[in-house]
C-alpha cells in the first residue's frame, strides 16, 4: 500500500510537471523574410536562427515557429511576402531587406497590425523598426582598416588600394565604404585609386576587379567590402598574374570582410593578409534574444543603433585558431 | 451595318457555332475547359482548412494591392504582344521614371507632386516611343532592341542615383496615392479602369482590329491598308506609358524609388501574367482583361505558397510546374480548334 501510494504520488507529480511545462510552453510564431538567398550566409542565419530558437526558448517556455520566405531580390515581391506574413497573423517579423529605404513601408504595415518587427542585418534607413539586429558594418570596416593601415606600415609598404564597393542600397555596403575612407585616407600609408561599385554581383566583383586592376598596374592592395564570392575577386587576380601569396614580389595585400569559407582557406594559404569576420552565430544568438523578450512583452534594450555585433579581427596569425568562426561548422 | 457586313458576321457567327458543335462532342475538350476550374476548386478547399487566413479581407484586398503593378505591366506588355513584339525592358524603364519622377518632386518647385508624376509616366512613355520607333521604322529585332534598352536605362538609373534609393517624398504624394476609396486602395482603382479601357480599345476600336491585324500577319495588313509602323510605334508607346503608370503606384507603396525596382525577375512575372491569361507570344491573340486575370493567378500563386509556408525553392517549382501546364493546355485548345475547324 506504501508502495502503490508512493508510486502514485511520483505519477502525479511528474503528470503535475508535465502539464505545468506544457501549459508554459507558448507557440511564438515568426514570420521571417529574406531578400534573397544569394549566399551560403543567409542559410547559415536561418540554420542558427532555428537552432537558437529551440536552445533559447524552451528554457523562456517559448515554443518558436518559423515562416519563412524569399523576395529573389525584388524589393516590391518583399514588401507583398511580408503583407502575407502579417495577414497570416505571425507574433514577430524579422526581415532582412533588400532596400533599406523600402523596408520602411512594411515596418509601418507591421507597426499598424500591432506585431513587432526586427530588421536584421540591414538596417532601415527611412522609418525605426521595432529592434535592429546585426553585424556593427562600420566597426567592422574601421577595425580591418585599422589592422591593414598598420601590417602595411610593418612592411614598408605605400598601399595604392582597388576598392570593391557594395551595393549602395545597402546600409552596411555604405557603412564598410565610409569607414575604409575614414581610417585611410588620413593615414599617410594607404591611398584608395579607384572605388569600384559592385552592386554584390558576382560578375561585377571579377569584371570591376579586373578592369581596375588594368587600369591601376600600381595597385598593389585591395579592399574587399564582402568576401562572398572571392573566388570572382581571384579570378581576377589570377587573370591579371597577381595572385600571390605574402612574401612574394607579386602578391597583392588583401583586406577583405566577412571571412566567407573561400577567403577563410586563402587567408590560411597566405593570399589574404586580414578580415574581420561577419559572425553569423553571434548575430542570430543576438536576434533570438531580441525575440525572447519581445515574446515575454519586454522591451528589447538595444543601443541607439540597435543591438550590434561586433566582428572579429582574422589574420593569417590567428586565423587557424579562432573559436567559432561561423565559416567553419559550428559544433 | 451594311447588309453584306451583318451576312459576314452571321457567317462567322455560325461557322464558330458549328466549331463548337464538333468540339463538345470530344471529352478532350471539354476534359481542357474542366480542368483548371476543377484544379482551382480542389485548391481553395485546401486552403480552406490548412491556411484559412487566405479568405480574410485583408488578405484578398492584399492579392489586389499586390497585382496592381504587375497587372499594369501586364496590361502594357499585351499590346506589344499582340503585334509580335517583346518589350524586355518594361520593368527598367518603370525604375527609371519612379527615380527621375522622385528627384522632381524632391525639387523646391511649385507642385513638385504633380510634376513629379507627370515625369514618372513620361520618361517611361518616351523609352517606349524610342523602342517603337527602333522596331517600327527602323526594322530592328524587338528582342534585341529592348534588351540593349533594358540595359542602358538600367545602368543610367543605377548611374542617376549612385546606386542609392531616393527617398524623402512629399506627403501629398503618399495621401493622394495611398489612398482608398471605396474601400478600395487607388493603385487597384487605377488597375480597374486601365483594364476596362483597354479593353474596350483592343476589342472595340479600329486601333483594337489593327493591333490583332498586325499580330496576326503584318504583310497581310499592310496589303489591307493597315498602317503597321504607326500601329507598331503605339503599342511600345502604351507599354512605355503604362510602365510609368506603375512607377507612380509601386513608388507610393513602397516609399521610396530605387534601380533594383526594376530587376530581372519581373520581366519573368509580367509575362507569365500574359502567357497565362492567354495572350500568345505569337502575336494577334489575347486581351487586356485577360492578362489582368493572369496576373491575379500568378500573385495568387505566390501568395497562398506562402500563407501555406511553402519553402522558397518549392515555390519556385510549383509556380513554373502551373504555368507549363496553363500553356499546355492552351496549346491543346488550339490545337483541337484548329483540327475541327479545317
Amino acid at each position: 500500500m506504501h508502495r502503490f501510494n508512493s508510486f502514485l504520488a511520483t505519477g502525479l507529480l511528474a503528470g503535475l510537471f508535465l502539464s505545468a511545462s506544457l501549459i508554459y510552453a507558448k507557440d511564438f510564431t515568426v514570420g521571417l523574410s529574406w531578400n534573397a538567398k544569394e549566399s551560403e550566409l543567409v542559410q547559415k542565419w536561418e540554420d542558427y536562427l532555428i537552432l537558437e530558437g529551440k536552445a533559447q526558448g524552451e528554457p523562456a517556455g517559448i515554443n518558436f515557429k518559423w515562416v519563412i520566405n524569399v523576395a529573389n531580390g525584388d524589393p516590391a515581391r518583399q514588401a507583398a511576402n511580408i503583407e502575407d506574413l502579417i495577414n497570416q497573423g505571425v507574433n514577430l517579423i524579422i526581415a532582412r531587406a533588400e532596400d533599406s529605404a523600402a523596408i520602411g513601408a512594411s515596418i509601418r504595415a507591421a507597426n499598424s497590425a500591432g506585431i513587432p518587427f526586427i530588421t536584421f542585418d540591414r538596417a532601415s534607413s527611412s522609418d525605426k523598426p521595432t529592434a535592429h539586429v546585426g553585424g556593427d558594418s562600420y566597426d567592422q570596416a574601421k577595425t580591418t582598416a585599422e589592422a591593414f593601415v598598420a601590417l602595411l606600415k610593418a612592411n614598408n609598404v605605400q598601399g595604392k588600394c582597388i576598392e570593391l564597393q557594395g551595393a549602395l542600397t545597402d546600409i552596411n555596403a555604405v557603412n564598410r565604404s565610409k569607414a575604409w575612407h575614414d581610417v585611410t585616407d588620413k593615414s599617410g600609408v594607404v591611398v584608395t585609386v579607384v572605388s569600384v561599385p559592385t552592386e554584390w554581383n558576382p560578375e561585377l566583383f571579377r569584371s570591376g576587379a579586373t578592369n581596375a586592376l588594368r587600369a591601376h598596374p600600381e595597385a598593389n592592395c585591395m579592399f574587399i567590402a564582402s568576401d562572398f564570392c572571392f573566388s570572382a575577386v581571384q579570378s581576377a587576380l589570377e587573370g591579371a598574374g597577381r595572385w600571390a601569396p605574402r612574401g612574394d614580389p607579386k602578391h597583392v595585400w588583401l583586406a577583405t570582410q566577412d571571412v566567407f569559407p573561400e577567403a577563410e582557406k586563402a587567408m590560411e594559404n597566405g593570399f589574404v593578409d586580414l578580415g574581420t569576420s561577419y559572425d553569423a552565430y553571434f548575430h542570430a544568438r543576438e536576434a533570438i534574444r531580441v525575440a525572447v523578450l519581445l515574446a515575454k512583452g519586454e522591451k528589447p534594450d538595444c543601443g541607439p543603433d540597435g543591438c550590434l555585433v561586433k566582428g572579429r579581427l582574422v589574420t593569417q596569425e590567428n586565423v587557424k585558431t579562432m573559436p567559432n568562426l561561423w565559416s567553419r561548422p559550428v559544433k | 451595318m451594311s447588309g453584306e457586313v451583318k451576312e459576314e458576321m452571321r457567317g462567322s457567327s455560325g461557322r464558330r457555332f458549328s466549331l463548337y458543335l464538333k468540339l463538345s462532342r470530344t471529352p478532350l475538350y471539354w476534359l481542357n475547359r474542366a480542368l483548371p476550374i476543377f484544379c482551382g476548386l480542389v485548391v481553395l478547399v485546401y486552403l480552406y482548412f490548412h491556411a484559412p487566413s487566405f479568405y480574410r479581407v485583408n488578405n484578398l484586398l492584399n492579392i489586389l494591392v499586390q497585382t496592381s503593378s504587375l497587372g499594369l505591366l501586364a496590361i502594357g506588355m499585351t499590346f506589344v504582344l499582340l503585334t509580335g513584339g517583346i518589350d524586355l525592358s518594361m520593368p527598367a524603364n518603370m525604375a527609371f521614371g519612379a527615380v527621375l519622377g522622385g528627384f522632381v518632386m524632391r525639387a523646391p518647385i511649385n507642385q513638385a507632386v504633380w510634376w513629379g508624376t507627370l515625369v514618372m509616366v513620361a520618361a517611361p512613355t518616351a523609352i517606349g516611343f524610342l523602342n517603337g520607333y527602333a522596331v517600327a521604322y527602323l526594322r530592328m529585332v524587338p528582342f534585341v532592341v529592348t534588351l540593349a534598352t533594358m540595359t542602358v536605362i538600367g545602368g543610367a538609373t543605377v548611374w542617376l542615383t549612385n546606386s542609392r534609393s531616393v527617398t524623402g517624398f512629399p506627403k501629398p504624394y503618399f495621401d493622394l496615392f495611398m489612398a482608398r476609396f471605396g474601400g478600395l486602395p487607388l493603385s487597384v482603382l487605377i488597375l480597374i479602369a486601365v483594364a476596362a479601357i483597354t479593353s474596350l480599345v483592343a476589342s472595340a476600336t479600329i486601333l483594337g482590329r489593327w493591333l490583332y491585324c498586325v499580330g496576326i500577319n503584318a504583310r497581310a495588313a499592310r496589303a489591307a491598308r493597315v498602317p503597321v509602323e504607326q500601329v507598331t510605334l503605339i503599342s511600345y508607346l502604351l507599354a512605355g506609358g503604362l510602365a510609368g503608370v506603375t512607377a507612380v503606384v509601386l513608388t507610393a507603396r513602397l516609399g521610396s524609388a530605387s534601380a533594383n525596382m526594376g530587376s530581372d525577375g519581373v520581366v519573368l512575372d509580367i509575362v507569365s501574367s500574359c502567357v497565362v491569361g492567354g495572350v500568345s507570344i505569337y502575336g494577334g491573340v489575347g486581351n487586356p482583361l485577360n492578362a489582368v486575370f493572369g496576373a491575379i493567378f500568378i500573385t495568387l500563386v505566390s501568395n497562398a505558397l506562402n500563407l501555406l509556408g511553402i519553402s522558397y525553392f518549392t515555390n519556385l517549382v510549383i509556380k513554373g510546374t502551373l504555368i507549363i501546364c496553363f500553356i499546355a493546355l492552351e496549346n491543346l485548345r488550339r490545337h483541337l480548334e484548329q483540327k475541327f475547324s479545317s
